[in-house]
């Protein structure tokens, strides 16, 4: 790692909302603010990031998310130039794998979480940079 | 303005190993490192609230940054935890883990805290004090395989912490994660 990195937190070094990958956790995540976060989970791939409130959804987690860029994603990254991957991509193609089950299941709720997880996606452009990809591949 | 050193002789994004209940036994001992990658990727996008909360909540300290002792004469107090104090332990997290399809190995210890550290916007100190509501604190550690094991390693050292989430809780006095009976494999203490 950079030794910048290694020095005291500054107030002038600003939280900038990104997606990440935690490499010994095998899991994406995206906040968008540096806050208190209550973690969700919504099934063995997605967990729904709320405030402290739990009433406002300020990110989510995306869980094995190696083998889901393995299964799905790996296309889409080369079509990018291995500079991103949209997070929208990587919860559709997860949705599609398991939509059937939950609408055969009636899981209005797991449905309605996937649904704001996208919107969130979609609406703040979140993508998950090359650089953390590899850590991923 | 009274302050400690910078560090206190700690490196703020590299805290020392921890001890914690064996989950097998929870009157023996065990030694957990915390995992470079969480520290560092957090590091790298200046989300700094899990760092503190690592500090806090784990390492059982304040985290080794400029006027930290500032919170320390906070009317609210800090919930300042070890693993030592967990109400439960877990193993098996449901979901892919790394190497491991179903994430059967992987240990949750379960905190209580009342009072948590985020991040602050002030220039003095870039933590503040937040109460909690009705949450507990879930730590996770990924044990060391056996492969992995160096022949000077010390015999204590039985995992990495590779992260920690606060979720919503269920029941008081202890509070445990939300349906923790569907969400994990098994309750061992």
């Amino acid at each position: 790692m950079a030794h910048d990195l290694d020095r005291e937190p500054s107030s002038s070094q600003h939280y900038v909302p990104q997606a990440v990958y935690f490499t010994d956790s095998d899991c994406v995540e995206y906040v968008r603010e540096d806050a208190l976060s209550i973690y969700d989970r919504i099934d063995d791939f997605l967990t729904l990031i709320w405030d402290e409130t739990h009433l406002v959804l300020v990110g989510f987690k995306l869980k094995g998310f190696k083998y889901v860029f393995d299964a799905h994603l790996k296309p889409l990254f080369k079509l990018n130039d291995e500079q991103f991957i949209n997070l929208v991509s990587a919860i559709e193609a997860h949705f599609t794998a398991v939509g059937n089950e939950i609408f055969a299941r009636g899981e209005r709720a797991r449905a309605d979480a996937y649904k704001a997880a996208l919107k969130l996606a979609a609406n703040e452009n979140v993508r998950l940079s090359g650089a953390m990809l590899k850590m991923a591949a | 303005m009274t302050t400690l050193p910078f560090g206190n002789g700690r490196h703020w994004l590299k805290p020392p190993a921890v001890k914690a209940p064996s989950p097998e036994n929870k009157a023996e001992a065990v030694l957990y490192t915390i995992a470079d990658d969480y520290m560092y990727t957090l590091r790298a996008v200046h989300r700094l609230s899990p760092i503190f909360q690592i500090w806090a909540h784990v390492v059982g300290e304040p985290p080794p940054i400029n006027n930290i002792s500032r919170i320390e004469r906070s009317p609210v107090k800090v919930s300042v935890t070890t693993l030592s104090d967990s109400v439960a332990c877990f193993r098996g997290v449901k979901r892919p883990y790394t190497d491991e399809k179903d994430g059967s190995s992987i240990l949750i210890y379960v905190l209580n805290p009342a009072v948590t550290l985020v991040r602050d916007t002030n220039m003095v100190c870039l933590a503040k004090a937040a109460k909690l509501g009705n949450v507990a604190l879930t730590v996770q550690v990924r044990p060391v395989k056996e492969v992995d094991l160096q022949p000077d390693r010390n015999p204590l050292h039985q995992g990495v912490i590779t992260r920690l989430e606060f979720v919503p809780g269920e029941s008081t006095n202890p509070v445990l994660p939300q349906r923790h009976g569907d969400r994990y494999d098994t309750r061992l203490w």
